[in-house]
């Protein structure tokens, strides 16, 4: 896994290149946006990039605007002192996958690394479980136990959007725009019906999939609740 | 008037040095002073000038009359003119104790009687009905010479009498000492216009005296007693900005002493612990310790943040709010959003439930968003375990609504929550009394009403009733 870490203060980034070295995890570091300009500029592949806000030479959401112009793949995870719900509701909507504010459980950090590196790594083919779930992208086709799942091509994406993303929330519209994507004409009533359809599919199993009400859809473990993030206080 | 453009050295040397600003001092006593003396000069130049006309008119009058009576001795015989004085006739003619009197009657070029060379024309010459008058030099010295003209034809005779200027010049230096009072006059009047402008000015200086003095030390309000009523609102404005400043002032003084006994408590919490590791047995014990001490950490820097949210929100701020047309239905699914991970983790149902259509408000979206999210930050870490919260959002009028299933929260204890620092009686765990005192004060900057009531869920719910937009 290749990370581009933007930030500019050295003990972050020490304890962060340290730590992430023992999960066997490639680190880069830029303390300053035009490093970090220049490291993306490199071809190949980054998994990843964590990127703060308040650097020395300027704004780091117009990184991600300009990443976000060019590649809207890679994920980004926004690390930041700026603690106001309308700074993560910015950030969010300028584009980062995850914002997390300074400071920060370790534990909670690296969580979402994971999250997010999962989420791309499914997205270019990989396999991925939960529960008795197996979803298998090189293959195209899922699995419940031993049993295969007979999915129509929409409803094997949006199952594979919810894994995903699980044990987080898949929200509506990140499902109704993926579909759009793949030129699947469907709207909010017609994502409705594939979760239901889901929902029978996965009859049996002990993998659920919960309407969170106003914001999406989010695949749970038999008893109910969804499998328990790690970190003992994750206020976002 | 100002010089049109001063020399650009000086313009850009000293900005503005002290004794080159305007001061009102100097500005009145130009605009006074200059008209004072000119119209004190105007006045007794006239004046002087026209009494010494009238004068200079009454004399030669007096002449014209010496000459008429002269001409009344004048007599034609045969077309001769002859004279008949008698003996004393000149001699009353002449007698003058000042000025020396001459006198002559020709016809036509003939010398008939008097003092012959008498001048025929001069200079100055004023011409009257019954004859004219002229300076000229007589006998070496300037006198003035009146003509009057008898008969006709060959037959007339000019009668000229002609006298030297002393009582003329006499009277005329005497006209001249009029100026002298006016001079006077106008000393008084400078002087009079100079202390007025002191007097009138002095308020000002005191009170400028009293601001400078306090300013320096203290931000209390000066006394407004003895200020000129037209200086009372500039005097009143300043005070009340004194007294704005004061109250920021302590506000922040009192803020940063509550944010630092705040902050030393859990720094407090945080040292027993380091102590408790450094004194554990083993290892294992250790890293116990220190994975409690993370949790206070995170409550640390949660306090801090609220602490901060607090100290953005100022009461000017209700002034100049950047109030923006807002979605709240956006607006909460955003903030909702960010909660989604929070409320997984602690087994809590988060939901949102929202019209289709957008519920716009005139707010300022950044505060908005952060009441919100202590809305259900709160309900959060309140309502425990496998309950529900549910965010919703109103219309008409537009609201924002946060309820949970959770214990709720006695009525005799709804008004108090809303104070900083003030936890409900039965709250547990690691809140820092801040949320809802952030909530009220955003709310009051808004012209929200924030409502707290019983929720259908069982627990507490919390509203935002913002005030309706007009129709557009």
């Amino acid at each position: 896994m290749h990370l581009l870490l933007v930030e500019d203060d050295p003990t972050i980034a020490h304890e962060l290149s340290l730590r992430w070295q023992q999960h066997g995890w490639a680190l880069q570091w830029a303390a300053t946006l035009a490093a970090a300009r220049a490291a993306l500029a490199q071809p190949g592949l980054l998994d990843l990039v964590v990127l703060d806000l308040g650097l020395p030479d300027g704004d780091g959401l117009d990184l991600l605007g300009e990443l976000r112009r060019g590649d809207a793949r890679t994920p980004v995870l926004v690390l930041t002192a700026r603690d106001q719900v309308a700074d993560r509701v910015q950030g969010l909507r300028r584009g980062a996958d995850d914002y997390l504010v300074k400071p920060f459980a370790a534990e909670e950090l690296d969580a979402r690394v994971e999250g997010l590196l999962r989420r791309t790594a499914t997205a270019q083919g990989q396999r991925l479980d939960f529960g008795d779930l197996r979803w298998l992208g090189d293959e195209g086709r899922a699995c419940l136990g031993d049993r295969t799942l007979e999915l129509s091509p929409r409803e094997f994406e949006v199952l594979g959007l919810l894994v995903r993303r699980a044990p987080r929330l898949c929200p509506k519209r990140v499902l109704v725009d993926a579909l759009a994507e793949r030129n699947l004409e469907i709207n909010d009533s017609a994502a409705e019906v594939y979760i239901s359809r889901l929902r029978r599919r996965l009859a049996g199993g002990n993998v659920g999939i919960r309407t969170v009400r106003g914001f999406g859809y989010q695949l749970t473990l038999d008893d109910g609740t969804a499998a328990p993030a790690p970190a003992p206080d994750a206020a976002p | 008037m100002t010089a049109a453009s001063p020399p650009p050295a000086a313009a850009t040397s000293a900005a503005s040095p002290p004794g080159a600003a305007p001061t009102l001092w100097r500005d009145l006593l130009l605009r006074l002073l200059p008209p004072l003396l000119l119209i004190v000069a105007a006045t007794g130049g006239l004046g002087v000038y026209a009494a010494q006309t009238l004068v200079e008119r009454t004399f030669d009058r007096w002449l014209i009359d010496a000459a008429r009576s002269l001409a009344h001795q004048v007599h034609v015989v045969d077309g001769q003119v002859m004279v008949d004085l008698g003996g004393d006739g000149e001699a009353i003619l002449a007698y003058d104790v000042v000025d020396n009197t001459y006198f002559s009657v020709r016809q036509g070029t003939r010398h008939v009687a008097g003092h012959r060379g008498i001048p025929t024309s001069g200079t100055s010459g004023s011409r009257y009905d019954d004859g004219e008058v002229f300076s000229a030099v007589f006998a070496g010295r300037p006198v003035r010479v009146a003509e009057v003209r008898i008969g006709s034809g060959a037959a007339q005779a000019q009668v000229r009498v002609a006298e030297t200027l002393f009582k003329r010049s006499g009277v005329r230096a005497e006209l001249q000492l009029i100026l002298l009072p006016m001079g006077a006059l106008l000393v008084a009047a400078a002087l009079a216009i100079v202390l007025a402008l002191r007097w009138t000015i002095r308020p000002l200086e005191t009170i400028a005296a009293r601001w400078n003095e306090r300013s320096h030390r203290s931000l209390q309000t000066i006394e407004l007693r003895g200020v000129p009523r037209e200086l009372l609102p500039f005097a009143g404005a300043l005070n009340d900005l004194l007294t704005r400043i004061h109250q920021l002032l302590l506000r922040e003084r009192r803020f940063a002493a509550n944010a630092a006994h705040q902050i030393r408590t859990p720094l407090a919490g945080l040292q027993l612990g380091l102590a408790r590791a450094a004194a554990a047995p083993d290892l294992a014990s250790v890293r116990q310790v220190i994975g409690e001490l993370q949790g206070s950490t995170q409550r640390t820097a949660r306090l801090l943040q609220q602490l901060m949210a607090l100290g953005r929100l100022d009461p000017e701020m209700a002034f100049d709010l950047d109030r923006q047309p807002v979605d709240l239905v956006a607006l909460a699914h955003d903030v909702g959003a960010l909660y989604l991970d929070a409320a997984l983790t602690r087994q809590i149902d988060l939901e949102l439930l929202a019209p289709d259509r957008p519920v716009m408000v005139m707010v300022q979206a950044e505060l908005v968003s952060e009441a919100l999210g202590n809305l259900v930050d709160n309900a959060l870490r309140y309502a425990g375990a496998g309950s529900r919260v549910e965010i919703s959002v109103g219309d008409g009028p537009p609201s924002l609504q946060v309820a949970d299933s959770g214990p709720g929260l006695p009525v005799d204890e709804r008004d108090a929550v809303l104070e900083r620092f003030v936890r409900g009686r039965a709250a547990s765990g690691d809140g820092s009394g801040l949320g809802l005192a952030i909530v009220r004060e955003i709310a009051e900057l808004h012209g929200a009403r924030l409502q707290l009531a019983d929720s259908a869920l069982g627990g507490l719910s919390v509203r935002l009733v913002f005030e309706a937009e007009p129709a557009a």
